[in-house]
């Protein structure tokens, strides 16, 4: 029996914890939703408008209400218990990120909705996988369910936007983009830079010591665009005891290495960064999401829980990406302890050299691309969110 | 109020108009926030089973039931009896509506059965039991870590990991919300 909604409207809700994840996926997601069927009326109940701010400046931080990008933004924290009350909710609701409804929302939105998706956090462990398509009840009668996003078939798979595979598949000159990225520091640099061996780091709060020894130590020349606030005071405090050459407040050489720290990038812009970069260190699971599907080598830096829980999700993710590797499998147990030892926590980060490992990773570029590009090849084979999520909706 | 999380095999909980009873419930830490029990529970009405995730701090409607002390009897073809041993009245309970607490009764335990309306509903059994192992590998001499696991056989029939030094003939205490061995009680 297939569920029938009274229309095809979505409302989706966020609720920002910290960093730009949350707002990052949720609007990623409003705007995924709003290509498929641009029919459809899609809003972003969001509680902290200045994080989506951040990486979306056009957004006006005093409006209660208002349209980017053909998605209506909400500001959750602009409204009264009597405002309230004059919404009509959508027959889909979305709690993004297993995001809590908000008190003063949830009695009428539960009421007045068909149906409920939970949408749980980016994660390759299998236990999250058993739980996909299952159904989470509240004290409400209207139908709730977890939607698992995930990395295998078991799972709802990833956010994976139509505007990713025009890129993958129109085969987009990268050199243009690089040229972009680098044109704000173009006076700084030697005339050659474009040709340098380029990444990206995102990272949250670790020692850097040992990633700026390896990129000094690479013997070519290299530059690094470091994003955000917590990466770039993480570079700054490695490069502090080294002999470095600042050559603006935005660029730093030590050698060969060239560090660049850019303003916030605009949200549109982050994928066509990793894209065309020839590594890549992200942060989370929305950043995560977007490293796999550039298709570049990564290292990926998990959300620090308590009992270094994020090991575990490290593993996890490098259990499924194993079966995608060639016969190198040294090389592959390189990758897996760089991970491990990236990932562990930050009072142990200096106690761990993790210089041999970046080494390989640098050096074992094509062998650890190729793996990742059959990865990003199945998951986009899989599908990702949003007709997933239509095909689970007609399935119900 | 019952949050979701002290939800344990045996607990009766109401969704809309039915009762449900817990079969089995796994915990898993999700993401940053919030953590999650999965479940498999029944429904009370139509018989029908099911799994079903709830957040820890989901807050579940409270049903009023009464619990009696009795002692399991036997098990005959899949229901189980119990005895009051006071006033020597029996009840019996389908082994399926019990779930995971199988593996923690023997004959002659007392438990707390669960009653709705009169009616036993299911078992409850404390957080912690104490079993015999009847059956494992001998393990290693020396390794007293606990870190190195085998598998052994309970006298309920229940299967779980035990550290290698566990005997066959020992007592060992298990948690009965995860089925996990605590320790080696002689």
């Amino acid at each position: 029996m297939s569920m029938q909604l009274r229309d095809q409207n979505i409302d989706i809700f966020c609720e920002v914890i910290d960093n730009f994840g949350d707002a990052g996926f949720s609007f990623r997601l409003a705007r995924a939703l709003k290509q498929h069927n641009r029919s459809r009326r899609i809003r972003l109940f969001i509680d902290d408008i200045y994080t989506l701010k951040a990486i979306a400046p056009e957004i006006d931080i005093h409006s209660v209400s208002q349209i980017l990008t053909g998605i209506e933004i909400v500001c959750m924290d602009s409204y009264l218990n009597g405002q309230v009350q004059q919404l009509t909710f959508a027959p889909l609701i979305i709690e993004s990120l297993a995001c809590e409804i908000p008190d003063l929302f949830r009695t009428q939105v539960y009421e007045q909705a068909q149906l409920i998706i939970v949408i749980e956090h980016l994660t390759a462990e299998r236990s999250f996988e058993s739980m996909h398509g299952l159904a989470a009840p509240t004290g409400f009668e209207t139908p709730r369910y977890v939607f698992a996003q995930g990395v295998t078939s078991r799972s709802g798979g990833m956010l994976i936007e139509d505007t990713i595979i025009d890129i993958i598949n129109q085969h987009t000159d990268q050199s243009e983009w690089r040229k972009k990225w680098l044109e704000p520091f173009r006076s700084q640099l030697p005339t050659d830079a474009l040709d340098f061996k380029m990444g990206s780091l995102f990272s949250y709060n670790r020692s850097m010591d040992n990633l700026v020894d390896a990129l000094h130590a690479l013997n070519e020349n290299n530059l690094m665009f470091v994003l955000g606030n917590l990466s770039q005071a993480s570079i700054k405090q490695a490069l502090e005891n080294r002999n470095v050459d600042w050559i603006s407040s935005g660029v730093a050489r030590l050698g060969q290495a060239y560090f660049l720290f850019p303003e916030m990038l605009h949200y549109n812009d982050y994928d066509s960064l990793l894209f065309s970069m020839d590594y890549n260190f992200v942060r989370g699971e929305d950043s995560l999401a977007r490293a796999i599907l550039a298709g570049k080598p990564f290292v990926w830096h998990s959300y620090e829980q308590e009992d270094n829980y994020q090991l575990v999700k490290v593993v996890a993710l490098l259990d499924v990406m194993e079966a995608y590797q060639d016969c190198a499998s040294k090389v592959f147990e390189q990758y897996r302890q760089l991970l491990m030892l990236y990932n562990s926590k930050k009072i142990e980060n200096n106690l761990y050299n993790l210089c041999e490992y970046y080494y390989s990773f640098f050096h074992d570029f094509v062998k650890i691309q190729s793996w990742v590009n059959r990865f990003r090849q199945d998951l986009i084979l899989h599908g990702g969110i949003v007709p997933n999520l239509d095909r689970f909706i007609k399935s119900l | 109020m019952q949050l979701a999380q002290d939800l344990r095999p045996g607990n009766i909980i109401k969704q809309g108009r039915d009762l449900y009873v817990i079969l089995k419930a796994e915990y898993f830490r999700a993401a940053r926030t919030n953590a999650v029990v999965k479940t498999k529970y029944k429904n009370m009405s139509t018989g029908s089973v099911s799994e079903v995730i709830f957040k820890l701090n989901e807050k579940l409607d409270d049903v009023r039931l009464d619990k009696r002390e009795m002692q399991f009897l036997y098990d005959l073809d899949g229901m189980y009896a119990f005895m009051d041993q006071e006033t020597y009245d029996q009840m019996e309970i389908p082994k399926e509506d019990i779930g995971d607490n199988v593996n923690y009764i023997k004959e002659q335990d007392m438990v707390s059965i669960v009653l709705y309306e009169g009616k036993a509903l299911s078992v409850e059994v404390p957080k912690a039991v104490e079993l015999k192992v009847t059956y494992s590998e001998t393990g290693l001499r020396g390794d007293t870590s606990g870190k190195v696991t085998k598998p052994a056989t309970v006298e309920t029939g229940y299967e779980l990991a035990v550290p290698v030094f566990v005997n066959v003939d020992d007592v060992i205490r298990i948690d009965t919300a995860t089925g996990e061995y605590i320790e080696r009680v002689k």
